[in-house]
């Protein structure tokens, strides 16, 4: 019974929306228009959203990059910088070592070999050597003497550019003040503490111990030493990564050589930190700011559609709420012959209800109709054919389907009032 | 059995300023199966009275019975029902809903008693009103004559005892008029009452009983 009350009713609310056109379409348009602009408003936050993950992503690729580069620089600064890392044999005294500037104990040379195959990965660039403080008998100077055979490569990593280079036998690299001084020609021949080198290259000036340093090859320096397969250090390089510290490196480098201790050059491994560091800052702070700057201009949107749209929404109701009293007014003697016909008053009030339902539920398919056109239309250029995706929220649209038609039923909530407390013998009576 | 009773019905207007009695104690009893007429000339009261008998007006004084119950005791819904249920109502100006068909017009009294199965009983009607082939037109589309006659058609669908007929024939022609009077008595034959509020002395003339209003009151 009740089924067909709604349908008798709803047919001729249909009917009379379809007669009355004109009272329709300005109700239409109205509720249209707060729907669209609701459907534009919330599509609009939408694509700002997927807008600004777009840009942030692509902020966070550029800042990688830029991070990348950056740390590839600052990386390239500190392997110039040179090794950081000092193994030395677990007997030497430290005292000893810093007051004569090299380790008197020493160690098998084969521990460089068991370090590079062992997949170490907190440090690069071996470098076994065997180092004396020497009294360079043939120049009257005391200088360092190292033998080195060169990098030795880790097996399982990527080969990389050596910082140190080897030295071949017969040849020996000096260092700038034993260059300058002595005034060696590269190419030149010199007697080492009774035997010949070529002077294959000279090194530019370091501020530090290597400018009275002198390389030679690793075996020619171990037979001068007396110390055949030995070497008393092992110079490396802190990998440039950011969970290698000097604890990290002991503990790797102690489980592979229990025999050995680890000097970390603090200056250096801290240079390289804060540049590690100072480049991920750079590139955080460059997406952080961009995402402040988007939020700060979400904000800002959400303000101005906060104001516009409760604007919008009651003017539209207030719209819809005359025009439904100018229907009433207009119905008046369709009311009296509905109450003469017998009509109870929830009657009446479900007929100007149902007629305002219909103007939500039409005005709510016209907004969202109209507003996603426009939406997508003004993403289409940002976002290509995915706008319509990145613009409709499901939820939001049968949200705004379900309430339109409640609110505007609300509008004429008064109206529908009025209508039944219109005195039917007033619009009936001639006389 | 008195289908009315009203019992020094009056009731008062204010215009201006001024108090006009529209009913001055009006009392009129109608049997069942009686054509009334009620003559007056224009401003007498009559439509106020048929207001009045219908449940529309709430009167300043005296009752309104139908069929022995106090109209005006009952609250606006029970009059609604009554109404629904007994009295068919007909205009000088039709009143026909203009966005219904003729067909659903005839129909829509159904939707106050929640009558589902009316639709053969509306052919019925369009048949016998020989409205048949005006079933789908809308009201603007029917000459004066056809609409007074859906109209009627209308007042009768669900079957009231009592039809309460304000000038039915004022717009209408002589063949259309008499058409419509012949159907207000052919009611009346079949056990229905007419009170017909009319200043035309032909209509007058089709009623059993002429009631005459003059400045509020009944003479018969």
């Amino acid at each position: 019974m009740q089924k067909y009350i709604v349908i008798t009713i709803g047919y001729f609310a249909l009917k009379e929306l379809l007669h009355r056109r004109l009272n329709f379409f300005l109700s239409l348009f109205s509720v249209a228009l707060a729907t669209g602009c609701l459907v534009c408003a919330v599509g609009f936050l939408r694509l700002f959203d997927v807008e600004t993950e777009r840009i942030i992503a692509g902020k966070e690729r550029e800042a990688k990059n830029l991070a990348d580069s950056l740390q590839e620089e600052y990386r390239i600064i500190g392997t110039k910088m040179g090794f950081n890392i000092l193994i030395l044999p677990v007997r030497q005294h430290l005292e000893e070592l810093y007051a004569e500037d090299y380790a008197s104990q020493c160690m098998p040379e084969w521990y460089v070999d068991t370090l590079a195959h062992s997949g170490i990965i907190t440090i690069q660039h071996l470098l076994p050597m065997l180092q004396r403080k020497v009294k360079w008998t043939e120049t009257r100077r005391t200088i360092i003497l190292v033998g080195t055979r060169g990098e030795v490569p880790l097996l399982h990593a990527d080969a990389k550019k050596p910082i140190a280079e080897p030295v071949p036998p017969g040849k020996i690299i000096l260092g700038s003040e034993l260059c300058a001084g002595l005034r060696f020609p590269v190419g030149g021949r010199v007697q080492l503490l009774g035997r010949q080198f070529t002077v294959m290259r000279c090194y530019d000036e370091r501020g530090t111990k290597d400018d009275i340093t002198a390389w030679i090859n690793l075996r020619e320096a171990q037979e001068m030493f007396n110390k055949k397969g030995l070497i008393n250090g092992i110079m490396a390089l802190e990998c440039n990564c950011a969970m290698a510290n000097v604890a990290l490196v002991r503990q790797e480098i102690s489980r592979v050589l229990p025999g050995t201790q680890i000097i970390e050059f603090s200056s250096k491994a801290l240079t390289r930190a804060e540049s590690r560091a100072r480049a991920a800052a750079f590139a955080r702070q460059s997406v952080d700011n961009e995402k402040q700057n988007r939020i700060r201009l979400r904000a800002e949107k959400e303000r101005f559609y906060s104001v516009l749209l409760p604007v919008i929404l009651i003017a539209c109701s207030l719209w819809v709420c005359l025009l439904a009293f100018a229907n009433v007014w207009d119905r008046r003697a369709e009311i009296g012959i509905f109450r003469a016909l017998g009509y109870r008053s929830a009657t009446v009030v479900t007929i100007f209800l149902m007629r305002a339902f219909f103007i939500g539920l039409a005005g709510a398919c016209t907004g969202i109709g109209a507003g996603m056109i426009a939406g997508i239309a003004q993403g289409l250029h940002v976002f290509g054919n995915g706008s319509a995706k990145a613009f409709v929220d499901p939820v939001v649209l049968f949200l705004i389907v379900l309430g339109t038609p409640m609110l505007s039923a609300l509008a004429c909530w008064l109206p529908s009032i009025a209508a039944v407390n219109q005195d039917p013998a007033a619009a009936l009576r001639k006389e | 059995m008195n289908v009315l009773e009203i019992s020094g019905v009056s009731k008062r207007f204010s215009k201006n300023g001024r108090q006009i009695a529209a009913l001055d104690g009006v009392s009129l009893a109608i049997e069942k199966g009686t054509f009334a007429a009620v003559r007056g000339p224009s401003g007498c009261g009559k439509s106020t009275l048929l207001l009045v008998a219908g449940g529309l007006l709430r009167p300043d004084a005296g009752n309104i019975r139908i069929n022995g119950k106090d109209l005006y005791s009952l609250n606006a819904e029970q009059r609604a029902l009554v109404r629904a249920r007994s009295v068919g109502f007909v205009f000088q100006e039709y009143y026909l809903i203009p966005y219904l068909t003729i067909r659903e017009n005839i129909l829509s009294p159904a939707l106050s008693i929640f009558a589902q199965e009316q639709g053969r009983r509306a052919d019925e009607l369009l048949q016998r009103f020989a409205l048949s082939e005006r079933g789908r037109h809308l009201p603007s589309e029917l000459s004066a004559g056809e609409r007074q006659r859906a109209a009627l058609a209308r007042a009768m669908l669900n079957r009231p005892e009592l039809i309460l007929a304000d000038e039915p024939t004022g717009n209408l022609d002589e063949g259309n008029a008499r058409i419509v009077l012949g159907c207000l008595r052919e009611f009346t034959s079949s056990g229905g009452s007419v009170v017909l509020v009319t200043h035309d002395e032909r209509a007058a003339g089709a009623a059993d009983r002429t009631v005459r209003m003059e400045h509020g009151k009944t003479a018969d």
